[in-house]
């Protein structure tokens, strides 16, 4: 390689050796103009003759740049080329290049050039050659800290005040309330949690050691269910799941390792957008989820949330190993976890979910031990829309909360109980009132409202015009309520897809679109295979979607989508119904009375709370 | 339903979209015509191929009925016609 | 037995350049001569970078030396000795002469001009190889004239068309027979400049070493007078330019000598068979062409062979001409020897060849 000599500038003549064509080379002339160099441009369309005597009567250059388009017989063409510029003695002292589609490095170097760049190269990089540096994309983004700079933290300058003196009131009331209804209950879940802990915290590998770990097992497996039981004694594990060899997960490794060292990368989303944007993967294979992760972080991903089985959900306790399970959603066991956080590239975000069934305190346990930056808790969804029963829930998300405190790993509050039924106010009133919770306790949350088409929204034509207003009349309420992180939820756009490739992908690419424009903090993007529920969602569909976005993103610039004046009306009404909710649910002075009688959504919204966990509630002595 | 049975009834290509894992752009673009050329298909072209991650994202396509071939769907319908004149007869 | 370096040079990609190198190099392994290698520009991967079809490799056999990047030389992890370091940089790092020590595949990435070559022969002139091979590049040919002899390789990947095979052969070999300029007491004075030399000694200049239009033409010959007796052109002239104004100087060039650096100086210059015509025509009014640096065409190598485009997987296969008729077609329009490297033997054949020559 030469030497910088960044400073002296050098004279350079383009020659575009096409009939047509000079494109390429015209914009790495003015990149090199820019630069202060001196350039001369050739017209295309030029004979071989003419182009010769031009350059013999011209002035010395230091560079040459040919540009052609390499096809059955331009080898010849541009070999020829080379030789009467050999003839007529310029190569001693100039460096010639060649660029254009299908041109590589290596069929420039066999022709005889002395460099060659091929149809995606950039100015930038011309421009680098011509200075004799090095070619720095920007930073490596796989296998360490992007550009050494940490995670960006969702939560910071976020003060978490309410800004509604009234319903802040109603809201420390409840919060207060449940609190102390929850101080002396505990739970399976929240047991098996604790044992799990001590687990984690055994660091002899001593027979000491191992004997206490046999031990607290035995205890935890007699929390568990019976299927649950049979997998850790026979391992006989429940249907669709079995074991993934050992050599797999060795294999993976060398992929990752290839991957590392020939993959090429974008830049982050959240350099390009204010938000983050987050993937949801769960194939049931963490060897699978790994692959697509890998090449998700490639195109610019800013986080992963790990999605687990809705059936894991409903069963005391959690399997151990490295798993596959057939169906959507990839197990919760710390050697899948272990796997798919070993190969994350360090400067992703990372979320393990606990917001429904009966495990999660030792789901945000996980999280937290294993290095995950989040989680996602919210009982009031986890009740209504996805079958716990709710005081059971209630009870387990407050030691998960405290779980997340401990480990200082922010959660989001999803509010997925809007697409059961649960009109949006008193999802929001959920969300409220989760968030003051956690305050309570020193946990960091943020409300994951959905931008999406539910039922509620469908049968009260809030979005019979647009899709623009009604959810920016979300952020509007939020915004004017609490001052909080917002991330938009699973996934944005959510009931807006089809299973039309090019419909889902622009769906979604403007849904993200709005949310970058409101100010949110994240937002989760769907795959185009978002629509189809019968199987495995491809990795292509994720790229769909994240090349959608990028695109929009290109359109819009700076220019924004702004919301017609109903957007502020539907807001207002938003708020005024959480607070005649929030109202509601402080005069009960029974949080988790209130969920079973429907304040947060009941059977007039076609909701009824869960029964998983019911009964399992017992109180400390 | 037989193989050319099948075809007949397509308009005009056939367009196969993945993600290859390998090293590097020219990789991917001939495993796209090498799966086409294993799929049994002729006539056709690599749409796009874009290097993502450790891989290529390819589109393929296959040309099953070009416009100055005569569509077996133009023949199919003539037959289906024939054997109703037939029937009425 | 003193060095002894061949070019081979292809008329298109694909007409067998390394086939016939790989061929000439197990002959000189089977004499036991000391063998080098060295390529233009960058070769040796497995797979045609535009047609896709597979490569002939460079398996190299101890003692052969060979020229190739640093890069190149260490990725291919055969053992070797560093013989010289030649100080060329390329892309790959920097040109460095090595005896293979033990069988291996090789990457050769030599250098891609002719300075380049002759520091490498040169080198290899100093460590005593007995024979130097070149492989040419695509259809490159000026730094393969400082070689002392060549090869062509044609076939179908040039042409389909044997006739026209045939042809250009013949007219390439009339352009390799141009007479050698031979009085000492002239040369090229500065590489930059036209030299107009009279009988009486007198030397006239025209800027630029190269005659590439019409204009350029016009101001070289409002220098020649008719006392002017040779004509150096360091560079190249694009003899189709003179074929509208031949008429016009046919008279003033009468009797005068136009000189060029070599064949190849010639060869780039435009189609074969046309500038055979139009050396033709010239000589016929009385002017000669010839060359600084005379370099024998030793031997025709044909490659019935050529890809063809499939037409779905984008990529090509090995389709063939009639290889009979095309050794016969090629050994009617070229006096020498005549070889497909394919038949067994070839090498040894073409070898015995090159080694009388020299």
């Amino acid at each position: 390689m030469r030497k910088s000599d960044k400073a002296e500038k050098k004279k350079i003549l383009c020659i575009p050796l096409d009939p047509v064509h000079d494109f390429g080379l015209r914009m790495i002339k003015k990149k090199l103009d820019d630069a202060g160099h001196h350039t001369a441009l050739l017209p295309p369309d030029l004979s071989i003759e003419e182009i010769s005597e031009q350059i013999s009567r011209m002035p010395y250059f230091d560079f040459i740049l040919v540009s052609r388009t390499i096809g059955y017989g331009s080898a010849e063409i541009l070999a020829n080329f080379l030789d009467i510029l050999d003839a007529l003695k310029i190569r001693e002292k100039t460096q010639i290049a060649v660029g254009g589609m299908g041109i590589s490095k290596e069929l420039a170097a066999e022709i005889g050039f002395d460099a060659g760049f091929d149809a995606s190269t950039t100015p930038e990089q011309a421009l680098a050659y011509i200075e004799g540096r090095e070619y720095v994309e920007g930073p490596s983004f796989l296998g360490q800290e992007r550009n050494g700079r940490t995670k960006r933290d969702l939560c910071q300058g976020f003060s978490y005040a309410v800004k509604d003196k009234l319903i802040d009131t109603l809201l420390e009331d409840i919060a207060d309330q449940v609190l102390t209804w929850s101080k002396n209950k505990t739970t399976p879940g929240i047991e098996r949690a604790k044992i799990r802990e001590e687990m984690f915290s055994l660091t002899d590998e001593n027979l000491a050691g191992q004997d206490r770990y046999r031990q607290l097992e035995k205890r935890y497996i007699a929390l568990c269910d019976s299927s649950i039981q049979r997998a850790y004694m026979n391992s006989d594990f429940p249907p669709r799941i079995r074991k993934i060899p050992g050599t797999l997960a060795s294999g993976l490794k060398e992929f990752v390792n290839r991957f590392r060292e020939n993959a090429s990368c974008r830049k982050p989303f959240g350099e390009k957008s204010a938000a983050l944007l987050f993937a949801q993967i769960g194939s049931g294979s963490p060897i699978m989820d790994t692959a697509h992760i890998k090449v998700c972080e490639a195109m610019g991903i800013d986080g992963i949330i790990t999605i687990c089985p809705s059936s894991g959900a409903r069963n005391e306790g959690l399997l151990k190993g490295l798993l596959n399970h057939e169906g959507d959603g990839t197990l919760l066991t710390v050697q899948n976890l272990v796997l798919i956080k070993q190969h994350l590239d360090k400067a992703v975000l990372w979320l393990v979910r606990a917001h429904r069934g009966l495990n999660g305190p030792e789901a945000v346990l996980y999280a937290g031990h294993l290095g995950a930056d989040l989680s996602k808790l919210n009982f009031f969804y986890g009740s209504l829309g996805a079958g716990t029963d709710p005081a059971r829930l209630i009870v387990d998300t407050i030691a998960s909360l405290r779980y997340a405190a401990s480990y200082n790993i922010a959660f989001d509050i999803p509010s997925n109980d809007e697409l059961c039924g649960i009109p949006t106010y008193k999802s929001f009133a959920g969300l409220l009132v989760m968030a003051k919770i956690s305050r309570k306790l020193q946990a960091k949350p943020i409300l994951k409202p959905l931008f999406c088409y539910s039922p509620y929204i469908i049968f009260s034509g809030k979005m019979s015009d647009n899709f623009v207003d009604f959810n920016a009349a979300k952020i509007k309420a939020l915004r004017s309520l609490i001052n909080s992180p917002i991330w938009i939820g699973e996934p944005a756009g959510f009931m807006t897809h089809t299973e039309d490739r090019i419909q889902s992908a622009m769906t979604t690419a403007l849904h993200i679109e709005l949310a970058c424009n409101l100010g949110v903090q994240a937002v989760t993007m769907a795959s185009t295979d978002e629509a189809y529920s019968r199987g495995v969602i491809n990795l292509n569909p994720r790229l769909d979607t994240m090349k959608g976005a990028e695109a929009v993103f290109r359109f819009m610039g700076k220019c924004r989508i702004e919301p017609t004046g109903a957007a502020d009306i539907l807001a207002d009404e938003l708020m005024k119904d959480i607070k005649s909710v929030l109202t509601r649910a402080r005069d009960r002075k029974d949080l988790a009375q209130s969920i079973y009688e429907g304040t947060f959504g009941g059977k007039e919204d076609g909701v009824s709370p869960g029964r998983g966990g019911r009964g399992t509630l017992s109180e400390w002595i | 339903m037989e193989r050319d049975d099948v075809f007949a009834h397509v308009l005009d290509g056939l367009d196969i979209e993945t993600y290859f894992i390998c090293r590097n752009e020219k990789e991917g673009r001939a495993l796209a015509f090498a799966l086409m050329t294993e799929l049994g298909f002729q006539h056709g072209d690599v749409i796009m191929t874009e290097p993502v991650g450790g891989g290529v994202r390819v589109r393929m396509r296959a040309v099953i009925h070009a416009p100055n071939d005569r569509p077996g769907w133009l023949e199919k319908g003539q037959k289906e016609v024939d054997r109703g004149n037939e029937k009425k007869r | 037995m003193e060095q002894t370096s061949i070019g081979v040079v292809g008329t298109a990609k694909n007409t067998g350049k390394t086939t016939t190198v790989l061929g000439l190099l197990d002959a000189c392994l089977s004499e036991t001569l000391g063998a080098g290698l060295v390529g233009i520009g960058y070769d040796g991967e497995e797979l045609d970078h535009i047609t896709g079809l597979p490569k002939p490799n460079y398996f190299l056999m101890p003692p052969i030396s060979v020229a190739t990047a640093e890069e190149c030389l260490l990725s291919s992890q055969i053992p070797h000795e560093i013989l010289v370091r030649t100080g060329i940089s390329s892309v790959f790092g920097e040109i460095l002469i090595a005896r293979v020590k033990a069988p291996g595949r090789v990457i050769l990435a030599g250098p891609n001009k002719a300075e380049g070559i002759s520091f490498v022969l040169e080198a290899f002139k100093k460590i005593g190889t007995d024979i130097v091979l070149i492989d040419g590049s695509i259809n490159r040919v000026i730094p393969l004239m400082e070689a002392d002899q060549v090869v062509f390789a044609t076939g179908a990947s040039r042409s389909t068309d044997i006739h026209k095979l045939a042809k250009e052969i013949e007219a390439i070999h009339f352009l390799f027979c141009l007479g050698r300029f031979i009085p000492k007491d002239l040369g090229l004075s500065s590489e930059k400049e036209i030299k107009i030399v009279s009988w009486n000694g007198k030397e006239r200049f025209v800027s630029g070493n190269s005659i590439c239009s019409k204009e350029s033409l016009e101001r070289v010959m409002g220098q020649v007078e008719a006392s002017s007796e040779f004509i150096l052109i360091p560079g190249i002239i694009f003899f189709e330019q003179w074929k509208d104004a031949l008429s016009r100087f046919e008279k003033m060039l009468r009797g005068k000598q136009i000189i060029l650096p070599s064949p190849g100086h010639i060869l780039v210059s435009g189609e074969p068979v046309s500038l055979m015509g139009i050396i033709q025509c010239l000589s016929k009014g009385g002017s000669r062409i010839s060359v600084l640096k005379s370099i024998s065409m030793a031997a025709v190598t044909v490659n019935p062979s050529y890809p063809e485009k499939k037409d779905f997987t984008g990529g090509y296969t090995h389709e063939y001409i009639d290889e009979k008729n095309l050794l016969h077609a090629i050994s009617k329009a070229f006096p020498g020897p005549v070889f497909n490297m394919k038949h067994p033997d070839s090498g040894r054949r073409l070898l015995r060849v090159l080694k009388k020559i020299k």
